[in-house]
Formats: C-alpha cells, structure tokens, sequence
C-alpha cells in the first residue's frame, strides 16, 4: 500500500466516490455532514444535485443506479435527515439496485447521549440495507468506503449505508487506500457442478409443459440474449414478472406477457398448468404467486438465482442453482438438445392451448369495446403513449391502477425501459427516479408517470428538475382517488370508499408556479398532440396532466391470497361501477 | 469413552454454527438479521476463535428442521459470514456454562459437594453462608443440576448461551482468500508485534 498525502476523512469520502467513478451524488445538507460538504469544492470532478427531501434523493439515486448499473450515492445530514433516507432504502434493498448513502453523525464524543439530531443511523438502516457501516476512526474510513461502494453493487445488488461522525470528518489521516481492488468476506461462488447441470438439463428436456418465470435478474445480469436463445431452442413460453419488464420483446410470440395479480389470464393460466417452472432471477414474491399452498401444483421447479438465500425461500424447488445468470443460462445452453419432432409436437400443442387463452383475453381487452362514453380511460393514455412514442422510450412508474395499466398496456422491447418500485410499492417513486434515470441516461427519452396520489408525495422534486435542468416529461393521471385502495374497497370492502377520494391541487398550475410548462388532457382526441408537444419540449421539464375516468378498475386481478387462475375478468358488457361522481 | 450421538428431541432447538469476520458490530448486525427475518432465537452467542479476527457463531432455534436450513441461507447474506452449517441433525457436543450462588452455610456445604460431585460440577467460591457452584454440561445436564440445588435455596445464577461442536469428521471451513479488511488487520497485526 502506497503512502497517502494526510487529509481529512471529508476529501476521503470524495476520493473514495471518485475512485469508484461516481460523478455525481443527491443530498440534503446539514449540521452533521457540513465537514463534508464544506470539502466539496476540493473534489470538481462530482456533480451535486440539491433535492427537496432526502426521501426525493435516495429515489433519485435508485433511478440513477437503476439505469446506468452503477452505485447511485446520497449526502445526507443526522437525526432526521438520515431517517427521511429509510423508505429509499427499504425500496432499494427490495428492488436489488445499488443506492450508497452517507450520512453525516454527532461526534463520536456525543454519541449515545441523546445530542441534538443524534439517531441510532445504522440502527434504523440495517433491516433495510445490505449493510450498515458506523465508522470511528479516521484511518478505518478508505477501506470501509472501497468496501461499501463495491458491496453494493457486487452479487445481488444492493443498498449500503455509511455513517460518519463529525469528527471523524474532521480527524486527519495518512491512511492509504487498499492498491488492489477490495475483496469482500464470503467464499467465491461455486462453479456449476456437472451433476446439478445435468438435473437441470434433464428437467428441462422432460417437460412437455413449461414456462419461464424471468425476472429483475435477467436484467441484471444482462442475459436477455441468453434468455431468448433458451426460450427459442426449446419453443418454451416466457413469462415475466413487474421487474422483469424489458428482459424480453413483449412482441415475441413465446412472451406471455406479465404474470400475477394483475398479470394476464394466458400466463397466470399457464403458471397453473404448467409442469415445469423454469424459475429466473425471480423470487416467487407472493403478489406473483397467489395462494403458495395451490400454485402450479403439478410443476416441477428449476430455480437460478444470484442470491443462495432466496432458493427455496418461499417455493420448494427442484433443482436449485446459485449463480449469475448470465453464464449459468450459458452453460446450460452449450449442452441444451434442440426438441426432437415427439418433444416439437408437444410444445405446439402447449403454445396452441395457450394461444387459445390469449385470444379470449384479447376479446376481454377494454379497449377492444366500444367506448362507453366520452371519459378517457387510463388505459388509452398508456396506450397511446405506446403507440406515440413507438415503444420505446423509458417509462418510470409510481404504484397504484396506472402503474398496472402501464405494465399491461405499454409492452416493452428492450432492457431498462421500465423502472419502478415493484418489492416495496412505495408511492412517491416516479417523479424523482425518473430525474435520477435521465440523469443517468440523458440521450433517452424518459417519461414519469404517476397518480394523482403518489406524485403529491414527492412533487416537491419539481423544483430539482427545474433547477437542474432535466428534460423529462412528466405526467400525472388523474382519477381523484387513491384508485388502486379504491379498487380494493369497490371489491372486498362493499364499496364503502373511506380515504380513498383525493383532492389535488391544479396541476397546471403547480408546474407553472415552478416554471414547467404544463397542458390538461381530458378528449380522447386531444391525447396524441399532446403526447407530441410533450416529446418535442426541449431544455426542461413539461408536465401534461390525464384527467381520467374515476372508476375504472385493473383486470383481471387476482385476490391477495387467492389462487393464481382464480381471477376476477372485467365484467362484460362493462357497467359502470361507480356513476356518482366524488366530491371531496 | 465412546463417542454419543445426541438425538434431537422434538423440545430441542436447532443448532446453527458460523464463522465470521470479528469485526466491531458483528454482534448487532446479526443480532438485526434474525431478527428481521423473523427466527425463534433461543440464544445467540459469539466469541473468538484461533484464528486471528474470526469469530465463532452460535445460534439455536425453535421450529422445523427447514428454520435451521433457512437461516443457514441467510446467514450467507451476512457480509461478515465466511460459512455456516446446520448442526441440528448432526453428533455434536454441545455445552453451557452455569454460575449458581446456593445457600449453604459450613453444616450443609458437605451436602452441596456431594451433589456437585454427581454432577461433575465443581465449587468455585466459599463465603460464610453461599457457595457458587460452577457447572458445564448440555442444557439438560444442567437442568438436572439446578432441580437438586433448588432446595438448598438459589440466591442467584446466570447460565451462558449455550455453544456447539460437531463431533469428529465434520468441521466448519471456509475456502475463500481473506477479504481486504482480515489482510489488514493481519497487517496491523504484525506491525504492532514488531
Ligand atoms: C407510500 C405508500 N403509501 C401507501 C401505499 C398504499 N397504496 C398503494 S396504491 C395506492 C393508491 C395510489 O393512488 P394514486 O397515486 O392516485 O394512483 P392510482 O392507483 O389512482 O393510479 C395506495 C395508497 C403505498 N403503496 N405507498
Ligand atoms: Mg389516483
């Protein structure tokens, strides 16, 4: 190890990002991290965006982490500044992206006595990250932050948490920088056993029923070419879960499209009746498996997963392969027989049934009916969002009923061009995300798209797009409710609509006030110029807001807890449900 | 003495033993791991091994047999874990240790040695009316032990968490090159023996 000039811990934290490549961070300023911040100016070579809340960074830095694959880093100061990072985490750590946050701690001297905006950071952060680092000694900080910032992207990606005293930003050390890049406790991963390979492949070349569950692990192992060439030698049906949106060209004829709740009948149907489930990078999440004690109740399972902790979590399995996917579908594919004419026969009349199931699906489809009246359906504007900019754009969603007609209506062609909140279902997501996934990807068209609801949560971070510049187009669908809670209640709670309908400032006007150019769509014939002038706005943000029909409800869903095929299909002919308009 | 296995019985926990990196917070941090991912701790302890700056783990369950299989895995998510093993199902010698202050004056101390005595306990300490006897054994041994001190009257006692060793032919391992942080240690280490 080379001998280092002495400096602060404050210039190791900003030597530590550089060394890592990071350029830029999201963070709030505070007593606690000002050493900090007060050396940023020594450091020119990173960007620091000012955000509005610490919730609005840490998304920031998840949608940043999310699109370019690298650790999204958020300041942050003590006390309330580090507990407002809490729900960024919990989303990070349940959606496997790499969001770094450092934060700013009382001295050392002062810990432990309850001091002015002290807080128990690694505490509160543990359940939520991947690890949680407290450092107390200057000479500690080079190694825990080389650490910190190759943990969280390595394995199963991840958040991490540094939480740094005062004076430990102040103390002053020689202490090096490790010359080699840092290894991590743990044994390396196994290589692939030719036992387990052969389980697999036997499996798989048995199976006259099988499907694909692909997952956020695809992507993240950047297999999409591998997933395809497996699906295509053995004509198998792909279906992929919310995270997994991307892995594969909706379009291709062994896509099934999404799976689960509010997934489609023909890949929740086949899920059911399937006899092997090629599980990938996925997690058997209970929102994609319905009832566990009934799911796919004559499949056998394969499950490959970066993450050992996760075979066999929720599903007993097979077979089960730690291990990247990228190489393990690899290997897998060099001894993968091609189907012989029998196994040919069988997979033709597997997609012939399935097809089948699609076809009544399609007739099902609402925007397949006439339309009753005049009101847009939340439907159509992703419709013709998709059908406006081509497929291909980046969609960066909030949760609720948009967030599932998104998914259902806008089919994704290539990697990354969905990001949203899918493990933890955090509303406030979209609107800073999609400022952290532009940033990341300037030369991609980025769309937020959330509710009415959700994007009251964290519209404050308006004031960071404007403020930095950020060519993003934002859009806010309104149906004047919290519509997915609402949904719920129209089905299991007897319609009683309790804290469901919202009231919302005029959008319009609440961008104007911030300087956004912003327009109101509510005429079916309006929604393609609009979606025009929001794609041709240039220099900033545009907001464009969808008034909606109020009552719509996200078909076919399958009840939480209920059977994965025992899903509630849209009512035809469609009655209303609800005419009364809301008053709040 | 011939080597016995200790079966499982159904009021047994699950025994789960690991080799970590002995850093400062390994306590607290896997102190949070079993506890968020919602295991029936019976007891948890850490201590050090013979190997400079790795720590031995121990933890016992209650549940089925696949709780023990589960926190194996998850343990492996721990950062500072280099290995784990399921100890439950495997011959073992698993031992606690207990302290236990009984009333004795100088007339019935002859009785409590006799009683040690059975239960290969020993007296560690003599005050004018109290022994504190100082016994090792599993936890039902000790158990034994406590039910014929009960009488002479318990002013006070502490038992350890328990600790395991699988028996000969099966040991914990870990293959891995040590991490960046053990290798500094390691260093500072031999600078400061210098
Ligand atoms: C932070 C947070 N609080 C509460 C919820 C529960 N929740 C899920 S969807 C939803 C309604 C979202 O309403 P809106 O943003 O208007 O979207 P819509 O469903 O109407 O499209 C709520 C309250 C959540 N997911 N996240
Ligand atoms: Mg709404």
């Amino acid at each position: 190890m080379s001998r280092q000039a002495r400096r602060s811990g404050a210039d190791i934290v900003w030597e530590g990002l550089s060394r890592h490549g990071v350029d830029r961070v999201f963070g709030y300023p505070g007593g606690a991290i000002l050493p900090t911040y007060d050396a940023l100016d020594r450091h020119p070579g990173i960007h620091h965006v000012l955000c509005r809340h610490e919730q609005g960074a840490t998304h920031m830095a998840d949608g940043y982490a999310r699109a370019s694959g690298r650790p999204g880093v958020v300041l942050a100061t003590s006390g309330p500044g580090a507990t407002n990072l809490v729900t960024g985490l919990g989303t990070a750590m349940m959606d496997s992206s790499p969001v770094v946050c450092i934060t700013g701690q009382v001295p050392t001297t002062a810990m432990g006595g309850d001091a002015f905006q002290e807080c128990d950071t690694t505490g509160v952060a543990a359940p939520v990250t991947k690890h949680a680092y407290l450092v107390r000694e200057v000479d500690d900080l080079p190694l825990v932050l080389d650490e910190a910032l190759t943990l969280a992207v390595s394995g199963r990606p991840g958040p991490v948490l540094v939480d740094i005293p005062k004076d430990v930003q102040n103390a002053c050390t020689e202490a090096p920088w490790p010359d080699t890049p840092v290894r991590l406790p743990g044994s390396p991963q196994a290589e692939l056993d030719p036992d387990t390979l052969k389980a697999a492949l036997d499996l798989i070349e048995s199976a006259r029923r099988p499907v694909i569950l692909a997952g956020h692990g695809i992507l993240l192992s950047g297999a999409s070419d591998e997933l395809l060439a497996f699906a295509e030698r053995r004509s198998i049906p792909v279906a992929l879960t919310l995270l997994g949106k991307g892995c594969l060209p909706e379009a291709h004829p062994l896509c099934l499209g999404m799976m689960g709740m509010h997934g489609t009948a023909p890949a929740n149907r086949a899920i059911q009746e399937a006899d092997l489930l090629l599980a990938f990078g996925m997690r058997f999440d209970d929102r994609v498996t319905g009832n566990l004690a009934t799911y796919a109740p004559s499949a056998r399972k394969l499950h490959i997963d970066i993450d050992a902790a996760e075979i066999g979590k929720n599903v007993a399995v097979d077979v089960g392969i730690v291990g990247d996917l990228r190489p393990v579908l690899s290997s897998l594919l060099e001894h993968l027989a091609p189907l012989n004419d029998a196994a040919a026969d069988a997979a033709g009349e597997w997609r012939d049934e399935i097809a089948s199931w699609t076809r009544d699906a399609d007739e099902r489809d609402v925007l397949r009916r006439p339309q009753i009246d005049d009101s847009l359906l939340a439907a159509e504007v992703i419709d013709a969002l998709f059908r406006h900019t081509g497929g291909d754009v980046i969609n960066v969603t909030d949760v609720g009923q948009h967030q599932m007609w998104e998914a259902q209506y806008y089919p994704h062609s290539r990697p990354g061009t969905l990001v949203t909140s899918g493990g933890m279902g955090t509303m406030g997501f979209a609107l800073p995300a999609a400022l952290g996934v532009k940033m990341a990807r300037p030369d991609e068209e980025v769309w937020a798209i959330a509710g009415d609801g959700g994007f009251q949560m964290t519209q404050a971070e308006l004031a960071t797009a404007v403020q930095e510049g950020i060519e993003l187009k934002v859009t806010v669908i309104n149906n004047g409710y919290l519509g997915m809670v609402r949904q719920w209640q129209e089905f299991f709670y007897d319609r009683r609509y309790l804290a469901t309908p919202v009231l919302s400032p005029d959008f319009c006007r609440l961008a104007e006030a911030y300087g956004i150019p912003a327009l109101r769509v509510s005429r079916r014939e309006d929604l393609g110029p609009a979606i025009d002038r929001l794609r041709a706005h240039r220099g900033g943000p545009i907001l464009a807001e969808f008034v909606v029909e109020q009552h719509d409800a996200v078909y076919p869903m399958v009840p939480a807890g209920a059977d994965l095929d025992a899903m509630i299909r849209r009512p035809h002919p469609d009655p209303r449900p609800n005419p009364e308009p809301v008053r709040v | 003495m011939p080597e016995i296995p200790e079966p499982r019985s159904t009021s047994q926990p699950l025994v789960i033993s690991a080799l970590a990196e002995d850093r400062p917070d390994l306590l607290p941090q896997t102190v949070a791991l079993l506890r968020r991912r919602s295991f029936q701790v019976r007891s948890l302890s850490i201590g050090p091994t013979d190997t400079p700056h790795v720590a031995r783990v121990t933890v016992t369950l209650d549940g089925p047999q696949r709780e023990a299989k589960r926190l194996v895995r998850e343990l492996g998510r721990l950062l500072y874990v280099l290995s784990a093993d399921d100890l439950s199902d495997v011959p073992r010698v698993g031992r606690q240790l207990a302290l236990v202050k009984v009333t004795a004056d100088a007339a019935m101390r002859p009785q409590v040695a006799q009683v040690c005595e059975v239960f290969r306990a020993r007296i560690v300490d003599v005050a004018a009316d109290t022994v504190i006897v100082e016994a090792t054994g599993n936890v039902d041994k000790i158990d034994g032990l406590l039910a014929v001190l009960r009488p002479f009257g318990i002013v006070e006692m502490v038992r350890s968490e328990p600790v395991a060793l699988a028996r000969s032919g099966r040991h914990l391992a870990y293959s891995s090159p040590p991490s960046t942080w053990l290798e500094d240690r390691l260093r500072t280490d031999s600078k400061q023996a210098h």
